[in-house]
């Protein structure tokens, strides 16, 4: 699985997968915000509209990287999610806890 | 299984691989099934890839040491999808009608088998001569 980035004014980082997001790609994705937090940008959007399928494995990264984003003084949200991923957030009740906002940009407010 | 199943090729091992294997078999089934609708195609996507990484998470210490093969076919008949996901590795211990969400909601494990209960009407697990199996059913247009 490939990871886009991109910082956003307001020094938002952007991580957008780009496939299945299961086992074997959830590693990639913990190191990398934990990378991006070690360096300083604690404020993370997940952009899931290139992430065609999510399963629980997947779902546990998401939930790590929040973690880690919120232990820094941070946060991680998640937006633009593909209908397989919404289907999944609902059916776990994590549309609570990830709550995925409709656009990228304004997934910590005001844009 | 019907013979217009669809299966994985014979002799495949349990891997990591075997993930984007069986969600690129069922997009090709799609494809010979083009009225699956789309909550029936996730709802299958999803109860399959759960239960695809338990078996492959769970293959790699098999007693005694061997290779887990894993077996995969998908049958579409006009008011059902019926997967079974079948492997050679040790017996698995699931008790299905305990299986529920984690109460953390933070938990980052445990979703696995509770998500696929709720994507599928039928979940069912049995161990014969050597092979776990699992037969996943979801009834189209539900």
């Amino acid at each position: 699985m490939e990871f886009d980035t991109q910082t956003l004014d307001g020094s938002v980082e952007v991580i957008r997968p780009r496939g299945r997001l299961t086992m074997i790609s959830t590693a990639g994705l913990r190191t990398l915000v934990t990378e991006t937090v070690d360096g300083g940008s604690t404020r993370i959007v997940v952009d899931l509209s290139a992430t065609e399928f999510i399963d629980s494995s997947g779902l546990g990264a998401l939930i790590a990287g929040l973690k880690t984003a919120r232990q820094a003084g941070g946060d991680l949200r998640i937006a633009c999610p593909t209908e397989q991923v919404e289907m999944v957030l609902k059916l776990t009740n994590l549309d609570r806890v990830l709550r995925p906002h409709p656009t990228v940009e304004g997934a910590f407010g005001a844009a | 299984m019907p013979p217009e199943a669809h299966r994985l090729p014979g002799g495949t091992l349990a891997r990591p691989e075997v993930l984007d294997l069986a969600q690129d078999l069922l997009e090709e089934v799609w494809t010979c099934y083009p009225d699956v609708v789309a909550a029936d195609r996730m709802g299958i996507a999803t109860a399959v890839g759960e239960i695809v990484a338990n078996v492959v998470e769970h293959s790699g210490q098999p007693v005694p040491p061997r290779d887990v093969e894993v077996d995969l076919s998908v049958a579409v008949g006009p008011d059902r999808v019926e997967v079974v996901i079948a492997d050679t590795g040790d017996p698995v211990q699931v008790d299905l009608g305990a299986v529920t969400m984690p109460d953390d909601e933070e938990a980052e494990n445990g979703r696995g088998l509770a998500l696929t209960r709720l994507v599928a009407d039928e979940v069912a697990y049995e161990r014969e001569d050597g092979w776990n199996r699992w037969r996943v059913v979801r009834l189209r247009g539900r």
